[in-house]
């Protein structure tokens, strides 16, 4: 049980982990006039967007590895808890 | 680019392999029901799901479109690499809730989910208003691949082919082997394809790679002239956007 619990804590920390990723990605602080730099031969807000993608895909992996993905219907998660 | 006769020939060998793959896979049909026809049975395992997905997602659009739109639009098209990988993210909200309750009822299609979670008069209509829209939002992406495969015909068999006959062509055999094959069918040739996918991109990144000439070699320009080029392209751009922005 508290495995699961572990599981789906760590599945949560991945999907606020991908959201702060997906923030991250967009230069929303960057002025239109900015100086150019060049980070691994691209504009730096493109490198920092791939290398954003690419920490997406690995912490989804991630996260897919700790998901269940059961074949039946789990009563317990759907019963309401007692008042 | 084009191949000539050896683009018709290659043409014509690749469509072969794959109404070959689709038979193979017809023949593995165990019977004659509509999960075994349209869920191959829930049998595929988790390579074939890998490529089928792969194939599916990085099609046409993402061979020859994407490309395009990249080419025209410059590097603010990186963001498409998020929005394409978002989809994947997205299935964490569903797949765990709904994989449940679709082996329990044995569902087949999205309207096997809205029979069983809405009922009453209503219940019909908005099953279909839900094909519409899905249909809809495929139409697209079908869109582009009818598309991508009359260009892909015309260009590899340099003209032989024309884009019309392409997409007839194409369309038609898609569409035999998968009346015929069912989802195992799609699956199987989809994992072909991307097998064959992977292998091509890997080969284009070697080539690229392993140019003496590539962008971005220190070897041949620099880092310094490098930089030099991408600040001039990033201004044309700038200046090119500024100026269609004046024009609306």
């Amino acid at each position: 049980m508290s495995s699961r619990r572990q599981r789906r804590t760590v599945h949560s920390v991945c999907m606020v982990l991908i959201a702060l990723l997906y923030v991250v990605s967009v230069p929303w602080c960057r002025e239109q006039e900015a100086p150019l730099r060049i980070w691994l031969g691209m504009p730096d807000w493109v490198a920092v967007a791939l290398l954003c993608y690419v920490g997406v895909a690995i912490v989804n992996a991630v996260a897919w590895v700790v998901t269940d993905v059961p074949d039946t219907v789990d009563e317990s998660e759907n019963s309401e808890p007692p008042q | 680019m084009n191949f000539g006769i050896g683009g018709v020939v290659s043409l014509v060998l690749y469509l072969g392999a794959l109404l070959a793959v689709a038979e193979i896979a017809r023949r593995a049909k165990r019977d004659t029901l509509p999960s075994d026809h349209f869920l191959a049975d829930r049998s595929l395992g988790a390579f074939v799901l890998f490529l089928t997905l792969y194939a599916t997602a990085y099609s046409g659009n993402s061979m020859l479109g994407y490309p395009g739109r990249a080419y025209r639009d410059g590097y603010s098209f990186i963001m498409a690499t998020g929005f394409m990988m978002s989809i994947i993210v997205m299935f964490h909200v569903i797949v765990p809730r709904l994989r449940p309750i679709a082996v329990e009822h044995a569902f087949v299609t999205p309207g096997d989910y809205l029979r069983l979670r809405f009922a009453g008069p209503w219940a019909r209509p908005l099953r279909l208003i839900v094909a519409v829209l899905m249909s809809l939002a495929l139409a697209n992406f079908l869109l582009a691949q009818l598309k991508a495969m009359g260009d892909v015909a015309s260009v590899v068999t340099y003209g032989r082919v024309s884009y019309p006959a392409g997409v007839i062509g194409l369309a038609a055999v898609i569409l035999i082997y998968e009346t015929r094959g069912g989802m195992r069918a799609v699956a199987w040739t989809d994992a072909a394809q991307g097998i064959a996918m992977l292998l091509g991109l890997a080969a284009l990144l070697c080539s690229a790679g392993c140019h003496p000439r590539r962008a971005g070699s220190r070897k041949s320009r620099g880092p310094s002239r490098n930089a030099g080029h991408l600040r001039s392209a990033f201004r044309h751009r700038r200046s090119v956007s500024t100026g269609s922005a004046r024009l609306r």
